[in-house]
């Protein structure tokens, strides 16, 4: 009996970690979509203002997430590979590891391989439509989220929940 | 003075820095290992859309083929099928490539039809303009890159100075490929360290001294460098702040005649390049002839118009008309 019970307890846990896991994966995609913009912002003020080289910039970017496709880039930057490389490079390693959706990553990599290849206004332009794009990206995500998460926990808690009762 | 002359009639390698292996790597190594392979002394490689290849040896061009064949360009090794040719497309990653990948930085030299490159190699941009508000915004479908390589000789100014003299400005005349950049800088130098004398440099296109991230590519000595200035402010804030004995400038026009008139203003002497072939010209030449009618110049020195360094004639001013 005992033996049931805490094996029905741990059950009931691993359903509601999965549950919190999964909302995590939404909440995260949010934030990595409101790092993307910030990092957009900051690209905007320092080529307005000082036009530094686009390495640099990705280096010198400081906030972001262990594993965003900014600090992939960075990384790669700093070896060999050519600006172009170290971006799909990036996104090709954000296949698998990253929470944004195939939809995000297209057009992110798509936007990234087009910074620094234009003047200085035209730059300015193309930040200035990708932060309204990405706001909207932002806004479906966080609705995504709040629809999904109860969803998520709700299935994750009732199916623990209901092996638990099973095995009992 | 035919230092730079003699090194060329030598044959003596002008090696490719790593500035410049690294610019032709940006349109392709196969390219940048022919190049980097042979001891000739190039000066000018010439990339047109789809054409071939022209590289110029000793002011002599040549075309290269794809198995790494230097010929004399001619309208038989010109319509060869293996010449090395790049398309519209790999000219415009390559200038991406060379830019960094950071074009808005260096966008208004792109609109002043060149870019300037670490070791101070000028990389000249041709294609369509695009104009907004009767100005250039960008350079769309580059169509043609021209390479000069640049390269610094110690001492080739001595002798030119010897002819000169130090106590008055001058005026070096010549074609393009002269050497009239690369004497500038080496006056530049020999004045500031060996008179010692306090000089300014006006390098608005970068070429004297060619700094790149805060550091000259080349020896200018004790110099001060005004670099990317409009040659009047710099001028005018050279006398005010730096109160130099000498101004050094590069490509004077006859736009520049009111600022060589405010530095004879305050007893500096102006030693300066200017765009032209021969004293016939010069004298035909209405903005030439405002700039030698300020009275700034003492002297006049053309070089050679086929051999590059090499000095033709040096005239006085007031024999310039009897001339």
């Amino acid at each position: 009996m005992l033996i049931k019970t805490v094996g029905a307890v741990l059950i009931m846990t691993s359903g509601l970690f999965i549950g919190i896991s999964l909302n995590k994966r939404l909440t995260d995609r949010v934030l990595e979509l409101k790092e993307a913009a910030d990092f957009l912002v900051y690209v905007k003020r320092m080529i307005d203002y000082e036009m530094p080289l686009l390495s640099d910039l990705f280096s010198q970017y400081d906030r972001e997430r262990t594993g965003s496709v900014i600090k992939t880039t960075a990384v790669y930057l700093k070896t060999d590979y050519s600006y172009e490389a170290s971006v799909h490079k990036a996104f090709e390693a954000a296949e698998y590891s990253s929470v944004l959706d195939r939809k995000d990553r297209d057009y992110l990599c798509s936007l990234f391989l087009q910074l620094g290849s234009s003047d200085r206004e035209s730059q300015i332009t193309l930040i200035e439509n990708a932060l309204r794009q990405i706001e909207c990206m932002t806004k479906k995500a966080e609705r995504e989220k709040e629809s999904k998460s109860k969803v998520y926990m709700s299935v994750a808690v009732y199916s623990g929940a209901a092996l638990a009762i099973l095995m009992l | 003075m035919h230092m730079i002359y003699q090194y060329l009639k030598k044959g003596r390698a002008l090696l490719l820095d790593n500035n410049i292996i690294r610019v032709l790597n940006s349109f392709s190594e196969h390219f940048c290992k022919i190049l980097k392979s042979r001891s000739d002394p190039i000066s000018e490689i010439r990339i047109r859309s789809n054409k071939p290849v022209v590289v110029y040896i000793s002011c002599i061009p040549y075309t290269v083929t794809q198995e790494g064949d230097v010929l004399p360009a001619d309208k038989h090794s010109l319509i060869r099928n293996d010449c090395i040719t790049f398309s519209s497309r790999e000219i415009k990653n390559a200038v991406a490539r060379i830019c960094e990948y950071s074009i808005y930085k260096y966008q208004s030299d792109i609109n002043n039809g060149f870019v300037t490159v670490c070791g101070g190699h000028r990389i000249g941009i041709c294609g369509t303009a695009v104009i907004n508000d009767g100005r250039i915004k960008t350079i769309s479908d580059i169509s043609s890159v021209n390479i000069r390589i640049a390269h610094e000789f110690i001492g080739c100014s001595r002798e030119l100075l010897k002819k000169t003299g130090v106590k008055s400005g001058f005026l070096i005349c010549g074609v393009p490929s002269s050497g009239k950049t690369t004497l500038l800088r080496d006056i530049g130098r020999t004045l500031s360290v060996e008179v010692p004398a306090k000089v300014s440099i006006v390098d608005e296109r970068g070429e004297i001294a060619a700094r790149f991230a805060g550091e000259s590519s080349f020896d200018t000595g004790l110099c001060d460098v005004y670099s990317g200035y409009p040659k009047n402010k710099a001028i005018i804030d050279a006398i005010r702040t730096m109160s130099p004995d000498y101004i050094i400038c590069d490509e004077l026009t006859g736009d520049d005649v009111q600022s060589v008139r405010y530095t004879l203003n305050y007893g500096v002497k102006m030693i300066a390049s200017l765009h032209c072939d021969s004293l016939e010209s010069a004298l035909s030449n209405n903005a030439v002839k405002n700039l030698i009618n300020t009275k700034a110049f003492e002297k006049i020195v053309f070089l050679d118009n086929h051999y590059t360094g090499k000095l033709r004639q040096v005239v006085a001013m007031e024999d310039m008309y009897a001339h």
